[in-house]
């Protein structure tokens, strides 16, 4: 499933470095654009059975990323993000980007992409940033759990 | 012996009062000042594993940013992956001030304000100079917040 928007009603999570929380609140920054990017990498948690835990689990396994301990998930409604992203972006979009197996990866049916970001070192994208962290559902989550 | 009335202390209650005041602002700032040097310590470490580092230039604008403001509340503070610090204060009604120190010269900002209780939250980002940025930020009355 490559391109298709989510539900409204379903979840992302965005993998966020330590450097980027204080006080386990996540800073806008979290949500730029690198030069290299057209999309921002997200997880999409309903492609997996079972709880948010198990879900978590799941992204947590098949991650290409070096995960810390001290880093965090933050949980994303995907329809509430779009409303309130929407008042400043009109064409942000939030879709399945399943990744294939490669170099040693499992296949990884969780990726998936926000789209309609500017770029990442502009004014806007810090302001959108800023928007998409208050879109964030507390508590936190645990890069790598214990 | 001359009586003692409420009229001839009140002078010295209120100097001491003020002096208390003084001194009060002034341990809240070195209390400030310790706390973000312990933070950009860490900050600097998790980057460090992370593969990047604090950008020099944004490190001394910061801390003349301080100078110039010393009796502001601790913010929260991150590292971009750009190598910039930005802080950012939260205040109620939705008030969000975010700055982040590009060079000696020049402050990014993203400022969220609510003009009432009932009106739509304005947004702003932009660039502007040490001493232009709170001109911006008191043109939405935020300045409480810092």
């Amino acid at each position: 499933m490559i391109g298709n928007q989510l539900p409204d009603d379903h979840h992302v999570v965005r993998y966020v470095k330590p450097s980027l929380v204080e006080d386990e609140t996540i800073d806008g920054g979290a949500f730029l654009l690198r030069a290299s990017e057209t999309a921002l990498s997200v997880n999409w948690m309903e492609a997996f059975e079972g709880n948010r835990q198990d879900q978590l689990n799941e992204v947590r396994r098949l991650s290409r990323l070096n995960l810390a301990r001290n880093g965090r998930f933050a949980l994303l409604n995907v329809g509430e993000t779009k409303r309130h992203v929407s008042e400043s972006v009109e064409e942000i979009g939030i879709s399945a980007a399943s990744l294939d197996p490669t170099d040693g990866f499992e296949a990884d049916p969780s990726h998936a992409e926000i789209t309609g970001l500017p770029p990442g070192d502009s004014d806007e994208a810090m302001l959108i940033g800023d928007m998409i962290s208050r879109c964030v559902v507390y508590p936190l989550h645990a890069g790598k759990e214990d | 012996m001359s009586e003692i009335t409420s009229e001839r202390i009140r002078p010295q209650i209120s100097i001491d009062a003020h002096d208390r005041e003084i001194t009060s602002q002034v341990q809240r700032f070195l209390d400030t000042i310790s706390s973000y040097e312990d933070r950009i310590n860490v900050l600097k470490e998790q980057a460090e594993v992370e593969g990047y580092s604090l950008s020099e230039a944004s490190g001394t604008a910061f801390w003349n940013f301080l100078k110039k403001h010393p009796f502001m509340r601790r913010g929260r503070l991150v590292l971009l992956e750009n190598g910039n610090l930005r802080a950012v204060w939260s205040g109620g009604n939705d008030a969000h001030i975010g700055l982040q120190f590009l060079n000696e010269r020049l402050i990014q900002y993203v400022i969220f304000a609510r003009r009432g209780p009932d009106e739509p939250v304005s947004r702003v980002a932009g660039r502007d100079t040490m001493e232009g940025i709170m001109r911006q930020i008191d043109a939405f009355d935020l300045r409480g917040i810092l």
